[in-house]
């Protein structure tokens, strides 16, 4: 039952157009732009090459605004008009909570694995090993998801919610630092390093491109999946008061 | 007037609206500089925050003729030429007036920006520019939202190969050709000629391309509201 409503979320995934655009269209289009336009000028502090440290970095920024799936199909089929068809199903609603989740996590994943294939064939971008890179895709996408539910089941008003996961994206991209250096300070140093999603993902996958820090590696992963059962068990409080 | 003081009412209804007309504006003075720009980044990222906020704005245009409104209107003592254009002067004022505070805070600020009041005639320049550009692309959508994700995206290209991220000479030729045809290449320019150039007459070609593109950008978009 799980893969037979897997196929169809993600066949409903496939026609949202728009958010299809939002996640896959403009990261393609502005990493093309940036690797044309000074990808060959622009070398990061890392010591990689200044295109490798920018499609790493979109792609897991991108990562974080996947969660507005989870949100949208939450809220179309267990929040609004369509919860009472959903329950009369004999399916339990939790099952359809979780299948939404899964498919939302894997789609995200899927999009981000396009962009990772598409930055290596054509800008020659070195990811480092595939099986790290699908496991911080999936870590980061994970939590993102989970974010955007809590929001979901949270939030009264559904406009608000959805500007609070902008809020949680953009605010992640920003403590991350990539539109602007942030202040120099020890408080600032920590959360740009260790404080959100995107700088997490960027030290696994810099750390084990470089082939040091280890422990700075697994202390990132430990992190976000610490974060993703925290708000794992946040989600699941909040959703036996709502939706059951 | 009424059109003019419901749209300035309207214009502050929703949150994200306040959030870019009040919040953001103040943010971006606070922002540090950057050794590629002879401006604070928070002044040369202001060109992208005015694209958005006028986004936002002129999408309430597109929300009434969605909506019907318009078409309501047209029974109303009211021209469409009247309608909209109390419209675009509310937005512009309010984009206007914003420019004109985050010069203010820059200087009070102590950011050296060299010439503010040309600096706030650029950025005065551009929000109508920007505005125009807004009402053209809505014109060539029939729903909110996708016109809104699609724009963010151009928004975006348009400020990377404009000069709003990085300087235009490091880019290729070919992109450099192309990066004229932009608005935002044209309000670089101005900002660099402010703080480079002495004197002021030299603003006066990328004033007149972004006037240029103002008045093709209203035909565009305002040719479906008139007729």
């Amino acid at each position: 039952m799980l893969l037979r409503n897997l196929r169809f979320i993600w066949l409903r995934m496939c026609r949202a157009y728009v958010v299809f655009i939002l996640l896959l269209v403009v990261p393609l289009c502005v990493i093309v732009v940036w690797g044309v336009a000074v990808g060959s000028v622009i070398t990061a502090d890392t010591g990689m090459t200044g295109m490798d440290w920018f499609a790493v970095s979109m792609v897991l920024s991108f990562q974080l605004f996947g969660g507005a799936y989870t949100m949208s199909y939450i809220q179309q089929d267990l929040l609004s008009a369509r919860k009472w068809r959903i329950y009369s199903l004999p399916y339990p609603v939790y099952k359809h909570a979780y299948t939404l989740l899964i498919a939302s996590t894997l789609f995200s994943v899927l999009q981000g694995l396009i962009l990772v294939v598409f930055t290596y064939a054509v800008f020659g971008v070195n990811w480092g090993h595939w099986g790290w890179v699908l496991l911080v895709l999936f870590s980061v996408s994970l939590l993102s998801q989970l974010v955007c539910l809590i929001l979901a089941l949270s939030v009264r008003n559904f406009k608000l919610a959805e500007r609070l996961s902008e809020v949680y994206g953009v605010g992640s991209v920003v403590w991350a630092g990539l539109f602007f250096p942030l202040p120099d300070h020890a408080f600032f140093a920590f959360m740009g390093k260790y404080g959100n999603p995107v700088s997490l993902g960027q030290n696994v996958i810099f750390g084990l491109l470089n082939g040091c820090n280890s422990k700075d590696v697994y202390i990132s992963l430990v992190l976000l999946w610490a974060a993703s059962a925290t708000l794992g068990v946040i989600a699941v409080l909040l959703g036996r008061r709502k939706l059951i | 007037m009424t059109v003019f003081t419901f749209a300035l009412k309207r214009s502050f209804r929703n949150l994200p609206n306040v959030f870019l007309l009040c919040v953001l504006p103040i943010a971006v003075i606070f922002l540090p500089t950057d050794d590629w720009f002879t401006l604070p980044l928070g002044f040369q990222y202001y060109g992208i925050l005015l694209l958005f906020a006028a986004s936002r704005m002129v999408h309430f245009i597109m929300e009434d003729r969605i909506n019907g409104v318009v078409q309501r209107i047209g029974v109303a003592p009211l021209t469409h030429l009247s309608y909209l254009s109390q419209h675009l002067l509310a937005y512009s004022l309010l984009l206007v007036a914003q420019s004109a505070l985050v010069v203010m805070g820059g200087v009070v600020y102590g950011h050296d920006l060299v010439a503010p009041l040309w600096l706030f005639i650029v950025y005065a320049f551009f929000a109508v520019t920007a505005i125009g550009f807004s009402l053209a692309w809505c014109s060539l959508f029939r729903s909110k939202e996708a016109s809104l994700t699609v724009m963010m995206c151009v928004i975006m290209l348009m400020a990377m190969m404009g000069g709003l991220f990085w300087p235009v000479a490091v880019m290729p030729d070919f992109m450099q050709r192309i990066a004229m045809l932009l608005p935002t290449y044209w309000l670089v320019k101005s900002t660099e000629i402010i703080t480079t150039a002495t004197a002021s007459i030299e603003l006066i070609v990328p004033l007149t391309v972004l006037f240029l593109f103002t008045v093709a950008f209203l035909l565009v978009g305002s040719r479906g509201e008139i007729a």
